[in-house]
């Protein structure tokens, strides 16, 4: 590294201008000074109003700023497109067919200069032009997205279509059996044809995406091309676009998401997705975001939310409530109006649609930070005719059990108002109750006996026409081989029983199991891939990339499909919950750790009810490779109490009448005690 | 519901898609002069494909997507400034209209001064264009590349603002070779 000054070779000279005025060195330098944020206040009103006034200082600054934003929107430095040596290679380059830009020697000496070429699309490549190459890139991106955005429940159903174009060796996936394409799904994007469009969409996606440079954009693809599906709903509109190429660090991650509609968000709204800066726009439900610095930041629908930084946030509108530790102390929620600084507490803050703060401290204290009106050369656009009221609030801190609210414009300062912490508690999910006397034991292994207790599962493999389905009770679980399925000996009738609870722990063994619990079945392998042919399927699919989890119906069973994303690797442990209960059917996935991500589907459709009500856990099998998968600590459990699953998808107390007044409603939570072991009846 | 129906509206996913692959570069262009930020500017952008897909069907086909997109992201740009109001803001609503008014009225101008960059790049040699993959594909800060290569971060901003320099000054040359040509 011995000088830094510029090659001569690498630039040639300065010359020949051609009638455009030279950019002053001056000037340039406040450009340079502004694009790498060290312009101080002076310059850039020097600069503000001659970009107004001056044409030429107009014309100078887009054009110097382009520079930039073509080289942050990126697609020139992929490849290897900057070679020192280029200029010793200027006669080899000159006689490339494809070369049509002139080398710098040529346009600053030569007369036989050929004219600069605009990119064309679908021109041949060359050694430097990613230009030609660009206008594919976004197109196979979005591509990637409409493909997941399509709320796509499987990718065995890909699959086959895949299969059915390219011959009869590819085993279908179980999960989604023919009835899956007769089934009226929720979805009326899913359609065969649209299906197969995307399968051969995917590919190409794929293709693009692993030509990607960088690992950490590698991963985009996960977050990016995340569906809009969350809690059974789609979103129509938001479902494109979303991050495109440039990514930026993730510094968070959607929590959780249950009963969420989003509009028009432009960061992926799936539990599990990592998020960088952003809007969420929920239209209804409620989210859960995790900042990497600890805070927790609970969201109400509709609620319009722009993440900034890991410590740092803005509510536009809509109610929240942040939970924030020790070590996340400063993290900020901002609003128009106001930033609310956390000192270690829970807080809840919400903004009205006219545009006024509501600050409601429910633990410890956060300090509401004075409104700054930096700039206020367009003063009255920015609060009204009163532009300077707000500039002069003091700082004050605010404790627990106090309230606060700002107007916009902020006229009279913060205002006393009354304390209602239950409206911003409610948000976040209800701490474990105690669910003594709702849940009763039917059924309850932990597979420790090294045998399989014959008086409450039977081993089906007859009609599973591929693999070696087995079913083992070894080393205090279950070892699931292939399409096996195991099988309740007695029937649990959810209509009977007031309502079912399936709870246990699932281990994902082999590259593409597949997680299957049925109810409402009869048991019976059959069809051309050994599935159930009865009952409902509660599923998670794992697949490269995103992995599917959702409900469908299977038969006679008719039942709307609910769908949602799940990012699920090789021996991932995840705890699962099943509720088949009056009111619709439930499957949360979370990872036994409890600290990885977690799904949650949903559907208020009621099933019908059916003749044969067994309960049925099976994987799939994969043409030739073994699938093996664990199961362990499986509890089947009847209501005892009357119990209903409310809109937001979470188990309640039915009210004592049959009546269905939702004032009467308690949500409760339903983990509380799935850790626990169970022996054998 | 029906299968016609579906392939029409992925058609129309497509047709976007397409068009928002030939503007995109302009567009980013355009939100960033105005928000010269380069958070600020991508986060920008992608409100502005949110907002143009939603308001796709407001699109009349055949007329052009990029004045349209323009208009779009001014509209975002604004509400961008409104909302981060209480921060500190570079420009005046005055000047960002001028700016706009420059960008929209400057044709292909963008393409080709896109082009001669491309070329250009390819002229520096492996140091300096490591130091610009770093700064602008990696992103990293000025910070980390001061310590990455052992020098100051005054070094790296003179570095960086060198390699800009010339990097601007062969554009022109080209542009102008080309336009004479």
């Amino acid at each position: 590294m011995n000088d830094d000054k510029m090659n001569e070779r690498e630039l040639s000279d300065d010359r020949s201008e051609h009638g455009a005025v030279p950019l002053p060195e001056e000037l340039r330098a406040i450009f340079e000074a502004l694009v790498e944020g060290r312009i101080t206040a002076q310059q850039s009103d020097w600069l503000d109003a001659r970009l107004i006034d001056d044409a030429q200082v107009r014309k100078h600054y887009v054009e110097y700023v382009q520079l930039h934003s073509d080289l942050i929107h990126g697609d020139l430095l992929h490849g290897d497109l900057m070679r020192g040596d280029l200029l010793h290679d200027d006669a080899a380059r000159a006689s490339t067919a494809d070369s049509q830009i002139p080398s710098a020697s040529q346009a600053s000496g030569a007369s036989n200069v050929a004219p600069l070429p605009l990119p064309q699309p679908g021109a041949g490549p060359s050694l430097w032009s990613s230009v030609s190459k660009f206008p594919l890139a976004i197109p196979l991106a979005l591509i990637c997205l409409v493909v997941f955005g399509l709320g796509l429940f499987l990718g065995g159903e890909l699959r086959r279509e895949v299969a059915g174009k390219t011959g009869p060796s590819i085993v279908g996936d179980n999960l989604t059996n023919d009835n899956l394409t007769n089934h009226k799904v929720a979805n009326d994007a899913v359609t065969n044809a649209e299906l197969a469009q995307a399968a051969g969409a995917t590919g190409l996606a794929e293709g693009k995406v692993a030509m990607m440079p960088e690992p950490d954009r590698a991963q985009g693809p996960n977050a990016a091309a995340s569906a809009d599906v969350t809690a059974g709903r789609v979103s129509v509109a938001g479902d494109l676009p979303r991050e495109l190429l440039s990514k930026p660090a993730p510094f968070a991650t959607l929590v959780a998401a249950n009963g969420c509609e989003w509009t028009g968000s432009t960061l992926p709204t799936l539990a599990g997705s990592r998020l960088s800066r952003g809007s969420l726009r929920l239209k209804q439900g409620r989210a859960q975001v995790g900042f990497d610095n600890g805070a927790q930041v609970f969201l109400e629908g509709p609620a319009v939310f722009y993440l900034h930084a890991s410590d740092r946030a803005h509510l536009e509108s809509g109610r929240l409530m942040a939970h924030v530790p020790q070590q996340a102390i400063g993290f900020t929620i901002e609003t128009q109006t106001a930033d609310i600084v956390d000192l270690g507490t829970e807080f809840g803050v919400e903004v009205s649609p006219a545009g006024a703060t509501e600050v409601q401290v429910l633990e410890g204290e956060v300090e509401l930070g004075a409104p700054r009106i930096e700039d206020l050369r367009d003063g009255p656009t920015v609060f009204g005719a009163a532009p300077r009221q707000g500039a002069d609030l003091p700082r004050q801190k605010l404790l627990v059990g106090q309230a606060r609210r700002l107007d916009s414009p902020p006229l009279a300062g913060w205002q006393e108002v009354a304390f209602r912490p239950d409206e911003f508690r409610r948000i976040r999910p209800q701490p474990a109750r105690d669910l003594e006397g709702v849940w009763w034991p039917v059924l309850a292994d932990d597979f420790d006996d090294n045998e399989l207790n014959l008086k409450s599962w039977k081993v089906v493999t007859e009609g599973i026409p591929y693999g070696v389905p087995n079913i083992f009770e070894i080393e205090g679980s279950l070892t699931l081989v292939d399409r096996a399925h195991l099988v309740s000996v007695n029937e649990f009738d959810p209509g009977r029983l007031r309502g079912l609870r399936i709870t246990g722990r699932w281990t994902f063994r082999t590259e593409g199991d597949v997680f299957e619990v049925l109810t409402r079945s009869d048991g019976r392998p059959g069809g051309q891939y050994g599935d159930t042919l009865n009952g409902i399927t509660f599923a998670a699919v794992m697949e490269r990339g995103t992995s599917r989890v959702g409900i469908l119906g299977r038969g006679d069973c008719k039942v709307d499909l609910a769908v949602t994303d799940l990012q699920i690797h090789v021996n991932d442990v995840f705890e699962f919950e099943i509720l088949d209960v009056p009111g619709g059917l439930s499957l949360k996935l979370w990872e036994a750790s409890g600290t990885g991500p977690r799904a949650h589907v949903f559907t208020n459709k009621a099933p019908p009810r059916m003749e044969r009500n067994h309960v049925v856990f099976h994987n799939r099998n994969a043409h030739r490779v073994p699938q093996f998968a664990l199961l362990d600590n499986v509890a089947i459990e009847q209501a005892i109490r009357p119990v209903m699953l409310g809109k937001d998808g979470e188990l309640a107390i039915a009210p004592a009448s049959s009546g269905s007044s939702k004032s009467a409603t308690t949500t409760v939570n339903q983990k509380s005690d799935t850790q626990e072991s169970r022996k054998s009846p | 519901m029906d299968a016609l129906e579906s392939e029409s509206r992925l058609a129309r996913r497509e047709e976007f898609a397409a068009l928002l692959a030939r503007v995109d570069r302009a567009l980013f262009a355009f939100v960033f002069a105005m928000a010269p930020d380069r958070n600020d500017a991508e986060e920008l952008l992608q409100e502005t494909r949110v907002v143009l897909w939603e308001k796709f069907d407001d699109f009349a086909p055949g007329t052009n997507f990029l004045a349209w997109a323009y208009s779009v992201a001014r509209l975002e740009v604004l509400k961008y400034r409104e909302r981060r109001a209480r921060h500190r803001r570079l420009f005046s609503n005055a000047a960002i209209e001028a700016i706009s008014g420059e960008i929209r009225t400057a044709g292909d101008s963008g393409e080709r001064r896109h082009a001669a960059l491309q070329h250009c790049l390819g002229k520096l040699n492996a140091r300096h264009g490591q130091l610009v993959r770093d700064r602008y594909l990696s992103g990293m800060t000025v910070e980390q590349l001061a310590v990455r290569i052992g020098r100051s971060c005054d070094a790296v901003y003179q570095s960086l603002s060198r390699i800009r320099r010339e990097l601007f000054k062969c554009i022109e040359r080209t542009l102008a070779a080309g336009g004479r040509g």
